[in-house]
């Protein structure tokens, strides 16, 4: 997992994530974006914050619940998924979360 | 939003992520998951049928343990070489080719009567098309059904299935199932129950396979190896105390051989009940409201049916035989008992024979199962012909030849299509090959003859049909 980034003009966070999103990497990943998504809500309320997926191959059930998650945690449109493959598209879809959020 | 709304909607948001997740698996990861699901289920298989038969109070443990047998290593041995993920096939010639796409969440409804072996065969097929599965066990097996899941479901995660591809809901109310069948995110209901919570699974708006309801005639033609027949026909009937819905519910034979028939019965512990006696096993069969069997009578052994009639039956029977010479209202046991009661029609000749048979068929079991016993390939393809039914079983124990893989090549299943008799899409025995929406992928093959065609003809209005064929068809 990279950096959190930060786009002042868009007042957005960018978090990149690579390659296979298992379960047990999910496990590690869970509480570091809890902690970052509180951290957001707490400095900036209503910034944007955006996970680019553009390296990621693929994705287990965890991370879409930490997506889920950081959606709800967010005010209603400023959680959004960018860069993704089509065929992670594709589970976003099939999980119905393309109602939820942004899939890009 | 109710209670029941709220339940549902959590169980399907787990399976909606498993579907996702499912869904980036490849043949040999789901191959691996279902391998691991037989072995757990196979090697619980005792373990499972001495708790079936403690919860439900009904059934044989020997039997129930080969039921989970069958559902375990004969439904794994019919679908573990069966392309389910990817590119199922490709035709060059017609430009075709097919890949699999998985249907979703699935709902199982499963019954008392098989409440391991039905949750077993029903999650192999699920996770073998990358379908999550919610499992509702009948409310009198929900231990019995649960702890299947369990096993199942551990085994699965272990080899690497997704979280919540299999659930299964502790129990719950006529208003909870409904909330699921009629989920907006549910893909299909496996229905395998009474009629009532069939229909309810067809009315709900979402794709269902259901079971219908057996009534199933068996026909000893004089053509038969009359003391093979009977040997068969009992093996059938007493197996887990008649609980199989395909099992064998009225012997049909020709007056001629009926003497015989009744010996050959007789001599293997089955006790011809007298008019009075049938009029007593009626009243703790039948229930008198709905004209259907009672639900306490299935699967009880002959002898504890006698001791609630009240009959003083021989020692060691294992069937109790209804003699009948009508079929309807009635005669209440002429209809579906799952129990080792057996009606028994003596007829004039074959053909009498086949319209008793045509009779018992159409009196709630069209669809389901019939069964012929003879040695002239004339009258067992005449009486296939006569059949509403999706299996017409051959010299065949029903029971056993209905689920298929041990007496036939049909295929192994807990769900028996019953066409549209009964109120099913197919007739076939359900499996993983059902459980998948087939995409085919069409490359261009321009059709040649419509092509070469003069489409002006299609705007003459002097062509009729007769004439524009002759044109169409014309040099090719």
């Amino acid at each position: 997992m990279s950096q959190l980034d930060y786009n002042a003009a868009a007042n957005t966070y960018t978090r990149c994530f690579e390659g296979k999103l298992t379960s047990p990497l999910c496990a590690g990943l869970s509480p570091a974006v809890e902690a970052e998504v509180k951290a957001i809500l707490a400095d900036k309320p209503d910034a944007k914050l955006v996970f680019d997926l553009a390296q990621v191959e693929y994705v287990v059930s965890a991370f879409l619940r930490i997506c889920l998650w950081s959606a709800k945690q967010l005010p209603k449109g400023n959680f959004a998924i960018t860069n993704c493959r089509p065929e992670v598209k594709k589970i976003f879809s099939i999980a119905r979360f393309d109602n939820l959020f942004d899939v890009f | 939003m109710t209670s029941e709304q709220n339940q549902a909607d959590e169980v399907m948001s787990k399976a909606l992520l498993a579907a996702a997740e499912f869904n980036q698996f490849d043949q040999a990861a789901t191959d691996r998951i279902v391998d691991a699901v037989f072995r757990a289920a196979f090697n619980a298989r005792i373990d499972l049928a001495a708790m079936a038969v403690e919860e439900t109070k009904l059934g044989v443990m020997h039997h129930k343990v080969i039921k989970n047998v069958v559902a375990s290593l004969l439904v794994y041995n019919d679908i573990r070489a069966e392309k389910t993920v990817g590119v199922l096939a490709h035709d060059e010639r017609l430009g075709i080719t097919e890949i699999a796409q998985p249907l979703g969440p699935i709902f199982a409804i499963t019954p008392m009567t098989n409440p391991t072996s039905t949750v077993i065969f029903k999650i192999l097929i699920c996770l073998k098309t990358r379908n999550p599965i919610i499992i509702s066990p009948h409310r009198r097996a929900a231990t019995c059904s649960g702890e299947a899941a369990r096993i199942c479901y551990e085994a699965a995660l272990a080899a690497g299935a997704p979280e919540d591809c299999v659930q299964c809901l502790a129990g719950g109310s006529r208003e909870l199932t409904h909330a699921f069948m009629a989920h907006p995110s549910l893909a299909l209901i496996l229905a395998t129950g009474g009629t009532g919570l069939v229909t309810a699974a067809y009315s709900s708006g979402t794709p269902a396979i259901g079971v219908g309801p057996g009534n199933v005639p068996v026909l000893i033609d004089r053509s038969a190896d009359l003391p093979f027949a009977v040997t068969s026909i009992i093996s059938s009937k007493t197996f887990d105390n008649g609980t199989v819905c395909a099992s064998e519910q009225a012997v049909v034979v020709e007056q001629a051989i009926q003497a015989e028939a009744r010996a050959a019965f007789e001599q293997q512990h089955c006790y011809f009940a007298t008019p009075a006696e049938i009029q007593k096993i009626a009243a703790v069969a039948i229930d008198p409201k709905t004209g259907g069997m009672q639900a306490d009578i299935v699967g009880q052994s002959a002898m504890e049916v006698g001791r609630r009639a009240g009959l003083h039956l021989p020692p060691d029977t294992v069937i109790i035989m209804i003699p009948l010479d009508k079929v309807g209202p009635e005669e209440p046991l002429s209809g579906e008992v799952l129990a080792p009661i057996l009606a028994f029609y003596v007829e004039e000749n074959y053909a009498a024979a086949c319209k008793r048979c045509i009779s018992l068929n159409y009196r709630g079991g069209v669809g389901h199962t019939a069964a012929i016993y003879a040695n002239d390939d004339a009258r067992i393809r005449e009486f296939g012909e006569l059949m509403n039914a999706g299996r017409v079983v051959v010299n065949t124990p029903s029971s056993q030849g209905g689920v298929g893989g041990l007496y036939n090549t049909l295929r192994t299943s807990f769900t028996l299509g019953c066409g549209s008799g009964g109120k099913n899409i197919t007739t076939e025995n359900i499996s993983a090959c059902h459980l998948i929406n087939v995409k085919k992928l069409c490359r261009r093959r321009p059709n040649a003859q419509w092509n070469a065609f003069d489409k002006n003809a299609f705007f003459d209005a002097t062509l009729d049909a007769d004439a524009l064929s002759a044109l169409y068809t014309k040099d090719f």
